[in-house]
């Protein structure tokens, strides 16, 4: 018997202002797997992974990460942010706290844990994202490369067994990518069920278990990274691929 | 046409060598300028201090051609503490210096304990104020508010009105936020109306109003009056520099702290809150200095506040005469009590940079 999937989404559909935003998406993603969202921007990538932790209300569908029935817990975010962190564009770092505080502030606060040991185990996870010696800065002395690496410490102090990155390298400059998406790979594999909206096809390649196309809204794809790259799979990921990898924004992996 | 740039000066002598001395007419308008100054400076200390009498039986006594701040000082003890029992007058001492107390805890506790303890002290300071001055416990004997006057008196009226109208100008700055338009309308209703008007007519109104909310033959006395009205007036104004505050807060950061399991008001007390705060701050001070100033209005309901009860000093046939010496002191007590209350808040400013 195989265990549940750690992510299960059936008929999700949603539309704002009379335009179709999501329509009849259903997807899967296995525990510990590494699932890669991609698609031109207004595809429904970043609205998707807000209805994956319950930031978005949603028309029709049900989804279950975690084993949460996410529509049920809408109003009980501190469920939901138990089991399931999130990584932002910009950052979204506390800007009045500490980098030490950024990560320990959640688990003191909605997991009760004492402040010498949040801190201790903050600090923890800011070595983990190689950035042991910065607990003392404040988040806006840092480059954008280091506040997304606390932001994803910040994610990972509360010990989410699913972790959803919302195009965590957009907003960063090229020399920057590469810290993040290395973070991002040690992650990958370790038995966090990650889903990561990216341009990066380089970390699609090389770390995910599934690739999921979104255009309009819809799936136009969902398979396995090898298939995904051979462009066979649908008309439309040999159009999407041709598109992301002549403009150059493939990065090393 | 070629010009080379501008040298800077070598130091500091060379700046004011060419600011003030560039030509014949900058040389001579410089040192007449200097003349005017010298000469109005002299003039002004030797009215205020050289030629100044400081103590006299009344104003015939007083030299003229000098200050007369004998008057001043004969009445020092009522100015300050109004006609309290002079026996108790360390109790109205008290109040005037309790204020610097949040001031110095904010300065001296380590930053993780300083705003929970400085904000204790904030919303304390009024409660115990209100104790020292009435009364009525062990060891404290009661004293009526028909007592309670001077300095002290504005000090305790201009305190208890902010710390009361701040937890009502929050409510308000959230219930004008608020999705439902019932209530973001009844909040921006009630900002518009103590908003809109005079301060003069809403403690007159008071005065005429309260009563009849009151059942029969109670009057509620002129204290509690002034600082119900000074409470509505002034939480109008705050909320709508808390909303800026709040709006100033990027909405990117309420769906973190919603991401990471915070619940909507566990986010504003740790995330948007302090982040509102920090923005508001320089307006938050502006209010505090307008309310301190304009607590001299509760003359109307017939107290006697620092203002008003030096202009009644002025009245006594024995110091009849200019009322020069009354209102520069006035203003320098009040200009003093303002000044510290912005050089407390750029402290705040100055730590919370740092």
């Amino acid at each position: 018997m195989t265990p549940p999937p750690a992510i299960e989404v059936r008929g999700l559909s949603k539309s704002y202002a009379g335009r179709t935003v999501l329509h009849d998406i259903s997807m899967t993603a296995a525990a510990g797997s590494c699932t890669v969202l991609c698609g031109a921007s207004g595809s429904g990538k970043s609205t998707l992974l807000r209805c994956l932790n319950g930031l978005e209300h949603w028309d029709a569908g049900t989804v279950r990460v975690a084993g949460l029935d996410i529509a049920a817990l809408r109003t009980r975010p501190q469920r939901i942010g138990r089991a399931i962190g999130m990584v932002f564009q910009d950052f979204a770092l506390f800007p009045h706290l500490s980098v030490l505080d950024n990560v320990a502030l959640a688990p003191r606060r909605l997991l009760r844990i004492g402040r010498d040991e949040a801190e201790a185990a903050a600090l923890g996870w800011l070595r983990r994202v190689g950035l042991g010696e910065l607990t003392s800065r404040m988040p806006r002395a840092l480059s954008g490369g280091q506040q997304q690496r606390v932001a994803i410490a910040r994610a990972l102090a509360m010990n989410p067994s699913v972790l959803l990155f919302d195009e965590p390298t957009s907003a960063l400059d090229p020399e920057m990518v590469g810290e993040v998406l290395a973070v991002m790979r040690d992650l990958a594999g370790s038995g966090i069920t990650i889903v990561t909206a990216t341009h990066e096809m380089g970390f699609a390649r090389a770390c995910a278990d599934q690739v999921v196309l979104l255009a309009a809204g819809r799936v136009c794809a969902c398979c396995g990274p090898e298939a995904f790259f051979d462009g066979r799979e649908a008309p439309e990921v040999a159009m999407f691929l041709s598109r992301v990898l002549r403009s150059g924004r493939q990065t090393a992996s | 046409m070629n010009r080379p740039p501008p040298r800077p000066a070598a130091n500091a002598l060379a700046t004011w060598r060419v600011a003030f001395f560039a030509g014949p007419v900058s040389t001579v308008l410089t040192l007449a300028l200097l003349a005017l100054a010298g000469w109005a400076a002299w003039r002004l200390l030797d009215w205020g201090v050289l030629s100044a009498t400081w103590s006299a039986p009344d104003r015939q006594a007083c030299a003229p051609g000098g200050a007369c701040w004998a008057f001043v000082a004969a009445r020092l003890p009522q100015f300050l503490f109004g006609f309290y029992p002079p026996d108790l007058h360390w109790r109205p001492a008290l109040v005037v210096g309790l204020p610097v107390l949040p001031a110095i805890i904010g300065a001296a506790l380590p930053r993780r304990h300083r705003a929970l303890a400085s904000g204790a002290a904030i919303l304390l300071t009024p409660p115990v104020m209100l104790l020292v001055m009435a009364g009525g416990v062990p060891g404290l004997a009661p004293v009526p508010t028909e007592r309670w006057g001077g300095l002290s008196l504005t000090i305790l009226i201009a305190t208890t009105a902010f710390v009361a109208s701040l937890p009502l100008a929050l409510g308000l700055a959230y219930a004008r936020r608020a999705s439902l338009p019932v209530v973001s309308g009844l909040a921006a209703g009630f900002i518009e109306l103590w908003r809109g008007l005079p301060l003069v007519t809403i403690l007159f109104m008071a005065v005429i109003l309260l009563p009849l909310f009151l059942p029969a033959g109670t009057r509620p006395d002129r204290f509690t009056t002034a600082v119900v009205a000074l409470t509505l007036y002034n939480s109008a104004y705050l909320a709508e520099v808390l909303r800026g505050g709040l709006q100033s807060v990027a909405r990117s950061q309420s769906i973190a702290a919603r991401a990471l399991g915070f619940g909507f008001w566990r986010a504003q007390a740790d995330i948007v809150l302090p982040q509102a705060l920090r923005v508001a701050l320089p307006a938050l001070v502006n209010v505090a200095v307008a309310l301190l100033k304009d607590t001299s209005y509760v003359m109307v309901v017939g107290l006697f506040d620092f203002i008003g009860i030096v202009a009644a000093a002025l009245s006594d046939p024995r110091w009849m005469g200019p009322p020069t010496e009354a209102y520069l002191f006035i203003g320098a007590v009040y200009w003093t009590a303002c000044f510290s209350l912005s050089q407390w808040a750029a402290g705040i400013e100055r730590r919370l940079a740092a």
